[in-house]
Parts: C-alpha cells; structure tokens; sequence
C-alpha cells in the first residue's frame, strides 16, 4: 500500500473518530436533560392472595363453566406506578399467569371493565381505557381456570418496557 | 529504469534519467549499488567474500565480510531509499494509530455514552421514586393554588349519555364535564402548564378526554359548543374558564378528580396530588341529538 494512500485512509479515520468523539461528548453533556424524555412509568406488583370459587363463576353477568379437570381461583394483586409518568398499556394483559405446565392454567380472565369499553373508533379512541397514573396504586383481581391439585402458580409482569421480566410466586390457597 | 521517487519504469537512455511523471533526475545505478541493491531484497544472511568496490567484475582483493556486506551507504541512491523506508514506516504507524483511535472512539465512546445515559435514567428514577406527593383534598368552590396557578372546580355534570339515542357513545359510558376556572400570571411558562387530569371511579383511574381528541369531533377549542380548558389555556391568558371531558361508568354518580402538581424540568416531579369529590346531582334528561358525537 503506497504511503499517500496510508495517510489519507489514516486521516478519514481521524476525521470519523474526531465525529464520534464529538457527538459522545454531546449524548453525555445531555445526558441528564435527555433522561427526563426517556422516563417511563414503572411498576411494581405484590402478590395477595387467592380465593378458590369453585367449576362455575359469574362475571359481568355471564356464567362461566370450568372444563372437567379444572377449577377457577381469584387471584389478587396490589400493582403501585412508583414513577410520575403514567401507565397507559392495558391492565388485562399487564400479568401474566402460568404454571409449571403449558396445561396447568387453561385461561384468565380479565373483569370487563379492564378492557377498553366498545368505543367507536372514528370518534373516541384512547380515554375509555383504564390506566395507572404516576404515583398511584390500585388493586387488580384476575380470574384463573387451574388444574385441580394445583399448589403454587407464577405471575410474570413487565415493570417498564425496557425492563426484564419481574416473576412472582403465587401460593394458591 | 524505475525511477526511484514515484515507481515509473521508464527508459533511461531516452529521458537522460529524468523521470516522465515526477520529474525526478535518476542517476544510472553503478555495478556496486545494483549489488548493495540485491543484498537489500535477498539477503538471506548468507556470508560471501566482499570485493573491493572497484566496479562490478573486477576482480581485485577480497577478504571475508565480519558481518553480511556494507555496501556504499553513503551514496545518494541509498540516502533517497533510506528516507523512502523511514516515511514508509512512518506511514504505517501513522495507520495503526489512526485505527486504534478509530476502534476506541467509535466503540469505547458510543458504549460509554450509551451506559453513561442509562445511568442517568437510573438515577431520575430513583428520584422519582423517592418523591413522597402530598395528598390534599379540595371541596367543589374551593379555590386552591397548584404550580402557582389559582384553580377553582365549579361543577360536573353529565354532556351525553345513552346509545340508543348517540350511537357514538362507547358502551355503558356517559361523558361528564368538570368546569374549572383558572388565574395565573399568563406567561408561556411550565408551571402554567396543567398535567392531565384523571377521575378515580369504581377502582380504576381514567384520563381525561385530551384537547386533541375532542376538537377532532368538535369545532375548535369545543367539544358539545362546551369551551375546554387545555393544558396551555393559562400560559396564554391570565384568566380563563373551561370544561375538561371524562368517561364514567354510566351508573356512576360519584369520582374522584385528580390534579397533579408538579414540578422540575418536564415538570417531571409529582409534588402533591390534588382530589376533589365530585358528584353528578341529577340524571341526565337529554340533550341535542347528535350525528357524530357532536
């Protein structure tokens, strides 16, 4: 490789670095103001307690059958938004409940007013939802089909959206 | 001939040793440096008997070299090659560096910036969090302050309700409007800003109806000929009054309304949490019909 052509490739790179090095020193210097646009809600869920109810329940005035095999439990939890931005994404799917065995849990159900009410979409779209606003806390109670035996289930939420899946224990009574 | 500055083979004869492309005077190599040239590239260490640089061919005293062969270092043939070989591998220096300096940058620095902004993020947080708001309780007709603005909460009551007569309306809610009247110093500033308000009903909390949403299905600055009170209605002005627009469950009667206040940069900080009870004193007996929610 000549010189000349050593040289300037030396200097192309100097020149990219020297980019770098400025836009790097600018994400830093604005790093604190940046971070007050990035903050996200941020939840943290306590698990407390279950009610067996039994192969039938009502909810929202419709009876539900549990399949052979399986029985329903309330499951109850106290969900607080420790952060000042509000949590706006749905509190039907916000836990999710598993056991040890794809089998062991064969649905949860949300109450209804967890779900969007049936808006018309062309006019009102966005505030018929539920949501969690910074600093508050509320109570969610979700309606599982177990497996009969069942002793313990997991409950698994997300505490931001850019944060690692939180997993809980879930004693059954 | 290859002239020794730029490469270019050319004859030497025919251009009297100056180089065609560079210009450069290239003196014919004499039978001494072509062999010092030839111990450069090949030698192998391999030891032979030196001659005399008398000229190449002549056979005059020779005597063992004591370590490989000194040529005519000194000509200046071998001072332009001894300069070529130090810019060469100042060159090459040169690139090495430049690539370190590039790999550092570009990674080292990106991955620092990059954890250095999540670190700050972190720290917001737990700011955030350790903020405790004060929790303060307000009666309708109360005027309270909050961000320095002077808040009053007039009355609620209900706009529309049933879908049998607005089609429009999302199921089993009714839409309710809180009036508010306002003072402030007028300035576009944040703490003119109003954060959105939310009602706590039946357990659950619900935002109220944003300006956007109810102009998109009103005239502007109305929803129902109803004026809204914005976000912004006090950085512009020192006075003002208007109505924010919130679904309630349609056998609700009574809910709790929330105003934050806060504080900071973004007005990030929640410094206390201002509830007012509000209840909707007489069932709604219809109103203009609507094509579209309005």
């Amino acid at each position: 490789m000549s010189r000349v052509i050593k040289i300037v490739i030396g200097v192309i790179l100097l020149g990219i670095s020297a980019f770098y090095f400025l836009g790097s020193c600018l994400i830093i210097k604005d790093a604190g103001e940046d971070a007050v646009y990035h903050l996200s809600y941020y939840l943290q869920v306590e698990y407390l307690g279950s009610e067996a109810l039994g192969e039938q329940i009502e909810l929202n005035g419709d009876k539900k059958q549990a399949e052979e095999g399986y029985e329903f439990y309330k499951l109850e939890f106290q969900v607080e938004n420790v952060s000042s931005r509000v949590f706006f994404s749905g509190l039907d799917y916000l836990i999710s409940i598993d056991g040890e065995h794809y089998e062991d849990v064969r649905r949860v159900i949300a109450p209804e007013n967890y779900n969007a009410a049936e808006a018309s979409p062309e006019v009102f779209y966005s505030t018929v939802d539920p949501v969690l606003p910074g600093k508050a806390q509320m109570k969610l109670e979700y309606y599982a089909e177990v497996k009969k035996g069942m002793s313990r289930l997991s409950a698994r939420y997300y505490p931001s959206w850019d944060e690692d899946e939180e997993l809980l224990d879930i004693i059954l009574k | 001939m290859k002239c020794f500055n730029c490469g270019k083979k050319f004859d030497y004869e025919k251009y009297y040793g100056i180089c065609p492309k560079c210009g450069s005077f290239n003196r014919e190599e004499t039978a001494q440096e072509q062999h010092q040239r030839y111990h450069e590239e090949y030698d192998n260490g391999y030891q032979h008997p030196v001659h005399t640089h008398t000229g190449y061919g002549e056979t005059s005293q020779s005597k063992e070299a004591p370590s490989g062969h000194q040529g005519n270092a000194g000509s200046p043939y071998m001072q332009v090659r001894e300069v070529k070989e130090r810019s060469s591998r100042g060159s090459t220096i040169f690139l090495i560096v430049s690539i370190v300096i590039f790999v550092a940058v570009t990674f080292g620095f990106t991955v620092f910036a990059f954890l250095y902004g999540r670190g700050q993020e972190k720290q917001l947080l737990r700011e955030v969090e350790e903020t405790e708001p004060d929790q303060l309780a307000h009666a309708v007709g109360e005027t309270f302050t909050i961000q320095g603005m002077r808040l009053t909460i007039e009355e609620a009551w209900i706009v529309d309700q049933g879908r049998e007569r607005n089609p429009y309306l999302p199921e089993g809610k009714k839409l309710v409007a809180v009036k508010l009247l306002g003072e402030s110093d007028g300035e576009w500033a944040d703490k003119n800003r109003l954060s959105t308000a939310y009602i706590k009903s039946e357990g659950l909390y619900y935002e109220q109806m944003s300006a956007y949403e109810a102009e998109g299905n009103g005239k502007e600055g109305t929803f129902y000929d109803i004026p809204l009170f914005e976000s912004s209605s006090l950085c512009m002005e020192q006075e003002t009054e208007g109505c924010i627009l919130f679904w309630v469950g349609e056998e609700q009667q009574d809910f709790t309304l929330c105003l934050e206040e806060r504080t900071g940069q973004d007005l990030i900080f929640i410094e206390a949490i201002h509830t007012i009870e509000l209840h909707l004193e007489e069932a709604y007996e219809g109103g203009q019909d609507h094509e579209q929610g309005n």
